[in-house]
């Protein structure tokens, strides 16, 4: 088993080493690159005469809203999210939160707390790929549309809580409701699901997060 | 007090964002027969307007490759990027907006990017940032963090990257580096200890362009751990992610 590791490593290491001289040679030729250069300041010219239009495909955003954490109670939860909008369809959306865990029904019965107040704080992270499923327009009165989207998001990301990091499988749906060109207002449902042994068995976990954000496109 | 740091982070960027809000706008008149006027950024929303050869409008701002615009009768919508290519500027020059492609990848100087992975059953989550030296060269910088059912690791790498078809569109590339591991173990684990090494990290795997200015990335490490045992310990990682560049 060592000797096939081995083998791999070598294998990779000459792999890498003729990348490397494959690109000092083309590093070597690139001088010829020169004279294609000449003809590339006109095209670029032509560019700069017509205005940078601003380009808004990142939104930031805050939310808030309640987190079931499963046997611990549900309490409040916040956070910070960025999403990248690839194209109309896909986004990719990353978010860190912060809640903080009840006692469970057995820590309440037998009046023994598992864990101190600080380990009680989980804090969490992941990164999503979203996909606008429904775009759409809603009417309010007759005078006012408002564009939305019904999107889903699944990835991963880590929980902590109680001093240990748990990997963490997250799916979930939202809404997004552009109340103007710059401003976004998020409804989302969230599933995190891990496997932890804090009962000192092996325990599969879902913890159901209901959040309301908001969010400016930059 | 909890909430303070995430609403002034926020506030911060809302003055940063209303700060650089000098709309730079683009006035263009349509030369096909027409084009179509659709009221949100995406294939899913209805048009609601066509406007005729000879109309103008206002070009204002970008997203996700559609334009917001405004005609000259005051209606507002979105056209799609190869729509707008439909129209002349006042002077009669064609619209020539700039529209990332791959050869923008080939030149590209910065890439930030996340990466999932496994590594020997644990999954793994990356970060990384890379400077390009060169099409062919470059350096970058990951921070991962590593969860196990038992212990869990965060790792940073220095590696320096040769890719030697930067022209292809799904291209190849090798990697070496070293870094430093800091691995813990679950509380539930008492016995064990915490553990500070040094690493070294050799892999290869393949880039591929997607769409504007992002990337697929896939990829394959083998990662040394030299113990303070003066023995070593080996992972195999395997990873999939995407990054974007600048």
């Amino acid at each position: 088993m060592v000797y096939r590791r081995w083998q791999l490593f070598l294998t990779s290491t000459v792999l890498f080493i003729s990348g490397m001289s494959f690109s000092l040679l083309a590093y070597a030729v690139e001088p010829m690159k020169a004279e294609e250069q000449l003809i590339k300041p006109e095209v670029e010219r032509k560019e700069v005469t017509l205005p940078r239009i601003d380009n808004e495909s990142l939104e930031i955003g805050y939310y808030t809203g309640s987190m079931s954490f499963e046997d611990f109670g549900t309490n409040s939860v916040q956070g910070l999210f960025i999403a990248f909008h690839i194209n109309e369809d896909v986004f990719l959306i990353g978010s860190i939160g912060e809640t903080t865990i009840g006692e469970s029904s057995s820590e309440v019965i037998y009046n023994d707390p598992m864990f101190s107040d600080s380990q009680r704080k989980v804090s969490y992270y992941n990164v999503l790929l979203g996909y606008n499923l429904l775009p759409g327009e809603v009417f309010i009165g007759n005078k006012l549309a408002f564009n939305t989207d019904l999107y889903f998001v699944v990835g991963s990301g880590s929980t902590s809580f109680a001093d240990d990091d748990y990997a963490t499988f997250v799916y979930g749906w939202g809404y997004r409701f552009l109340g103007a060109d710059w401003l976004s207002i998020h409804l989302d449902v969230r599933n995190h699901s891990f496997t932890h042994y804090k009962f000192g068995y092996e325990k599969a976990v879902k913890n159901l997060e209901t959040t309301i954000g908001l969010a400016i496109f930059f | 007090m909890r909430v303070s740091l995430p609403v002034i982070t926020l506030l911060a960027l809302l003055l940063v964002s209303f700060a650089g809000q000098a709309e730079t706008t683009l006035h263009v008149k349509v030369v096909e027969p027409f084009i179509q006027i659709y009221t949100g950024p995406g294939k899913g929303y209805p048009v609601f307007l066509d406007l005729q050869r000879g109309s103008w409008l206002t070009v204002h701002r970008y997203q996700a490759n559609w334009y917001e615009v405004t005609t000259d009768k005051g209606d507002k919508g979105w056209v799609r990027h190869a729509e707008l290519l439909k129209t002349v500027t006042a002077d009669n020059q064609a619209v020539v907006l700039h529209n990332i492609s791959q050869s923008d990848f080939e030149q590209r100087d910065w890439e930030l990017g996340a990466l999932w992975g496994d590594v020997e059953g644990s999954s793994i989550f990356t970060l990384f940032g890379s400077y390009v030296f060169t099409s062919n060269l470059s350096a970058e910088l990951s921070a991962s963090q590593m969860i196990g059912s038992l212990s869990t690791s965060e790792l940073v790498n220095l590696n320096l990257v040769a890719q030697p078809f930067p022209e292809w569109r799904v291209s190849p590339y090798f990697t070496m580096g070293t870094g430093r591991i800091w691995t813990s173990t679950n509380s539930t684990l008492v016995q064990e200890k915490d553990r500070d090494d040094r690493t070294t990290n050799i892999g290869f795997g393949v880039r591929a362009y997607l769409t504007r200015s992002f990337f697929l990335r896939l990829e394959y490490k083998e990662l040394l751990i030299f113990t303070s045992t003066n023995d070593y310990e080996e992972l195999e990682i395997w990873s999939i992610g995407v990054g974007s560049f600048f």
